[in-house]
């Protein structure tokens, strides 16, 4: 087996009482492009930060591609980071920002001149090499500050939140410019994240954190496909989660109608998630749907969400089983829940 | 539309009535001569400033550069780790309290705490009789009344200028950037002397400015700390204005000491602009 480019083995640190990171393991294969996704607060700062090495671990340890780096010092580990702030040098020119890494390591001048032009050309920014971080725009700081971190060649770049600062039409552009840069440069890259859009359009890996713990890890379609707990599902956007009482074998019992589960469920009260593109909704009355009432409509993506109220309560958003059909507010409707890929519904 | 200059009035004559009248007339009486009657005689000569190049007082001007010299790299040396080590500080109670303890002395009078000085330093004080406590004995602090004593006193007096400015600038700097160059693989050394020392440059810059203009002309400390011995350049104008009561020569002194400083301000000055312009300038 392949040696991970990055293993994390029950990793804690705590700030005073506060548990910012509670005994967290992970591996890392080279090349991912992986994301920490969590509300702010959520430890993943801390996390990127020990791997770092600029916050120090209480306990646990940290392999870079098989060799322990827990306690060495920054410098000393084949690892770089994009602040959240970028934390370019205000007294050095783009060039010399981003030459800095290979000068303090005494790399020959020709060598430094031919790798920062690589690095500028990589992340587009030929042309701005005389100028002062404090006369570029986000967008241009954003990718000197790239282009500084893998200068190096780490066999990890680290990315605190990159595109916080910027606006939502650049953050777009940037993602998929970043997304280019590491399928180039072949870097594992670790990008932290609150934004469920930049960390879904990215990885290839997410971590999902709360509350400084790994709450669920594994590729985009995995856990979209089964979010295991109700905090990955409400963080990644899945809304549709509504309460169900088992029924024995496959059969569940959802606000009086029965329907299957495609798996089977123990009996007692669960909690269902689904899709919404799965559920469809039509005022035409059917066997074994869930009644409801039209509560509100919305328009996401040009197709036409429908959210209704069942009778105990929740709420569940689908779209229409019928796309020529007007379904006004306030009537009742008939929910049916066909999973188009076989997909079970998630069990949280 | 033309802007009123009355409600700038008042700083106007501020400045004209109690900054450029006196200066001017310091100037013009540096040029006059010493007078029995009215202290000046309103004749015109070149003596007090060719006065000034005698040996003398030459001397006392030198040994008054390489005091205020000395004094500036004291307190820089001390000043600048205190006030980097202040704003590095993780809790703002601890920083409060050091901020505290720093500025604490401007609240009594400089004259009181020199002489408390003298006090805790004198052949019989508190300091001696420790040391002798402890075993020290005979004449081994005879530290009071040497030109070393009254560096000690001006570097104590000026430390505090030092401090804020160093932190000050220290605290603008945004502590993920010396994280930043760990981070590319720059040890602490080479952290501090490529990217923490650059970056707080001006803050020291500007110590170095509050500490070496003041050091020049306390005589006050020179005065007490010196018992009389050690003569600064504030020194030797207090004394043409109120011992030898020649008013011109005090003068003329005076226009050499703001000369000295007007050249001191220039350089620091055109240090922190070449730093500045240095972005500017190259693109």
């Amino acid at each position: 087996m392949e040696t991970p480019v990055l293993e994390l083995r029950n990793l804690s640190k705590s700030y005073g009482e506060t548990k910012a990171v509670k005994n967290v393991s992970l591996s890392v294969k080279e090349g991912e492009f992986v994301s920490f996704l969590g509300p702010s607060g959520c430890g993943k700062t801390t996390m990127l930060r020990m791997i770092a090495g600029l916050t120090s671990a209480d306990s646990g340890s940290v392999f870079l591609a098989g060799e322990d780096i827990t306690h060495l010092p920054p410098e000393k580990r084949a690892v770089n980071t994009v602040f959240q702030s970028y934390a370019l040098f205000p007294h050095m020119n783009v060039w010399k920002n981003i030459a800095y890494g290979l000068k303090i390591k005494g790399v020959a001048k020709d060598e430094i001149k031919r790798r920062v032009s690589e690095a500028l050309e990589l992340v587009r920014l030929s042309g701005v090499e005389k100028k002062y971080p404090d006369q570029l725009s986000g967008g241009q700081k954003q990718r000197v500050a790239i282009a500084r971190g893998i200068i190096n060649r780490p066999k990890i770049l680290l990315l605190d939140e990159p595109l916080g600062a910027l606006d939502l039409q650049l953050r777009r552009h940037l993602c998929e410019e970043m997304k280019r840069i590491q399928k180039e440069s072949r870097i594992t890259f670790i990008y932290i994240t609150h934004d469920r859009d930049e960390a879904m359009n990215m990885s290839d890996k997410m971590v999902v954190m709360n509350a400084g713990e790994f709450v669920r890890v594994g590729t985009v379609q995995e856990i979209y496909d089964d979010p295991q707990n109700m905090f990955t599902a409400r963080f990644i956007g899945l809304s549709n989660i509504v309460t169900a009482e088992g029924l024995g074998g496959r059969s569940v019992r959802i606000a009086g109608a029965v329907i299957d589960a495609a798996e089977n469920v123990a009996g007692e009260r669960l909690k269902l998630c689904f899709k919404t593109e799965d559920v469809f909704v039509s005022t035409k009355e059917s066997a074994g749907a869930i009644c409801g009432v039209v509560d509100e409509k919305s328009y996401n993506g040009g197709i036409l969400k429908v959210t209704c109220a069942l009778a105990n309560g929740e709420r569940i958003t689908g779209v229409r089983a019928d796309k020529s059909e007007t379904i006004p507010d306030g009537s009742t409707v008939y929910i049916k829940w066909q999973p188009s890929d076989g997909a079970s519904a998630a069990r949280l | 539309m033309k802007k009123s200059i009355l409600p700038l009035l008042p700083m106007y004559l501020f400045t004209l009535l109690l900054v450029i009248a006196p200066l001017l007339y310091l100037i013009v009486i540096s040029f006059m001569e010493k007078g029995e009657v009215w202290g000046v005689d309103s004749a015109f000569t070149l003596a007090n400033y060719a006065r000034i190049a005698e040996p003398a007082y030459l001397n006392t001007i030198l040994f008054s550069l390489g005091m205020s010299a000395a004094v500036t790299a004291a307190t820089a040396a001390v000043g600048y780790p205190f006030g980097l080590f202040m704003s590095r500080l993780k809790s703002d109670r601890a920083k409060s309290v050091l901020m505290t303890l720093v500025i604490l002395p401007f609240w009594t009078n400089a004259l009181v705490r020199i002489y408390g000085f003298i006090i805790l330093l004198r052949g019989n004080g508190l300091l001696y009789k420790l040391l002798h406590l402890l075993g020290y004995g005979g004449d081994s602090i005879a530290f009071l009344y040497t030109p070393q004593a009254v560096a000690f006193g001006m570097i104590y007096a000026l430390l505090p200028f030092m401090i804020l400015s160093v932190y000050s600038s220290c605290e603008r700097l945004d502590r993920s950037v010396p994280e930043a160059a760990r981070d590319l693989g720059a040890g602490k050394i080479k952290t501090f002397l490529t990217v923490t020392l650059p970056l707080t440059a001006d803050g020291l810059i500007s110590g170095i400015t509050l500490v070496f203009i003041p050091s020049m002309g306390l005589f006050f400390i020179s005065d007490l700390m010196g018992g009389g011995k050690v003569v600064i350049l504030g020194n030797l104008i207090k004394n043409q204005l109120l011992t030898s009561r020649d008013f011109p020569f005090g003068a003329a002194l005076s226009v050499v000491m703001l000369a000295l400083m007007v050249v001191c301000l220039a350089v620091t000055g055109r240090m922190g602009k070449r730093r500045k312009h240095e972005s500017e300038a190259k693109n």
